[in-house]
């Protein structure tokens, strides 16, 4: 299981996944919107996931 | 005197001797222009924008600043705040023509678009550290960049606006606090935040995010808005050879512009933003270059 925030769609959960792909397309994330971090780092959008991985799919915030 | 309780944790006499280019003096930028103010730093003040009445609630600005320069207003405001202090104003707008006005010992980006941000990016690129924020609503960003702000970014970014979906002035000002902190460490050589900091005020929360860089020889393509590409080669350019085919418009240590079309703003390092173009102009350009 992996434990996922998404931050647009206020949601917090555990889940079975095999790579952020699946996430992505399983939540209708679109992908020019977030930022993704796996593990508090900063991530290409496509990695394996391993079991207790948190991520977390922020928005991209850019005003100012 | 006026400095006898911040001297006790930073080196004032130093800081003094330091300017800082704030670029974007909205939401963003008027709050770390006040607290570097009050700790001595010297200002190059920079935005073309005037101060309109949406302004008031999440900036510096009072009603009787309505309709002046931003640039303006906030110089007489800090010159109240800190007689002491240099500032200097440059009321334009950053294009890739007038990078100079970017010459300082620090940028902090306050701006609100990419184009901009990936501008600075492009100047700096491995030559000086920079400081990016950014907010919207609730949410706020600061990064001190070591290397380059397309490490944040992959593929197409698409944004929101805090004129589209608001901001509050507490994000506004948790942003200038943390930038203010980041930037008189960086100045002071002192060790700085390495991790991109996020933060949403409304929920108290507060991530620390980890960035890594472009591997030697890896290539990112990243699509700004309006038809502007920011393009990492993470290799060195001759500059020489490029200018010797292309004629440069402009030229400054670092980088050169080109204008085939549009502008190519071309670092050293291997940096290069496309402006007005398409990704198939973008790949065919990188085989020349």
């Amino acid at each position: 299981m992996v434990k996922i925030f998404i931050e647009r769609q206020n949601k917090k959960l555990s889940i079975k996944a095999k790579d952020i792909g699946e996430i992505i397309k399983k939540f209708n994330i679109n992908r020019e919107e977030v930022i993704i971090v796996r593990n508090n780092e900063l991530t290409p959008r496509n990695e394996k996931l391993k079991d207790s991985d948190e991520i977390k799919f922020l928005s991209v915030i850019s005003g100012g | 005197m006026q400095y006898q309780r911040v001297r006790k944790i930073i080196n004032i006499e130093e800081l003094r001797k330091k300017t800082v280019a704030i670029v974007g003096l909205g939401s963003l930028g008027s709050f770390p222009s006040l607290l570097l103010a009050k700790n001595g730093v010297n200002l190059n003040l920079i935005d073309f924008d005037r101060v309109s009445i949406e302004n008031l609630s999440s900036q510096i600005y009072s009603g009787e600043d309505i309709g002046k320069y931003k640039t303006k207003a906030l110089a007489g405001y800090l010159k109240r705040i800190n007689r002491e202090i240099k500032i200097k104003i440059l009321t334009e707008k950053l294009t890739p023509s007038n990078l100079k006005i970017l010459d300082s010992d620090l940028i902090i980006d306050c701006t609100d678009n990419l184009e901009a941000r990936f501008l600075i990016d492009s100047y700096c690129y491995k030559k000086k550290m920079w400081i990016h924020t950014a907010a919207l609503r609730a949410t706020g960003l600061v990064y001190v960049v070591n290397n380059s702000l397309s490490d944040l970014y992959s593929g197409d970014i698409k944004l929101d606006s805090c004129s589209e979906h608001g901001i509050l002035n507490s994000t506004a000002s948790m942003v200038a606090s943390i930038a203010s902190a980041q930037a008189i460490k960086v100045l002071l050589n002192e060790d700085y935040e390495k991790d991109l900091i996020r933060f949403n005020i409304w929920n108290s929360t507060f991530d620390r995010i980890k960035v890594k860089s472009l591997k030697k020889n890896e290539v990112k393509i990243i699509k700004l808005c309006r038809n502007n590409y920011s393009v990492n080669l993470s290799r060195k350019l001759d500059l020489d050879a490029i200018s010797k085919k292309y004629n440069p418009i402009l030229r400054k240590d670092n980088l050169i512009i080109i204008k085939p079309r549009d502008n190519i703003i071309i670092n050293r390092n291997g940096y290069i933003i496309f402006e007005n173009t398409n990704e198939g102009e973008v790949r065919k350009w990188l085989k020349f270059l």
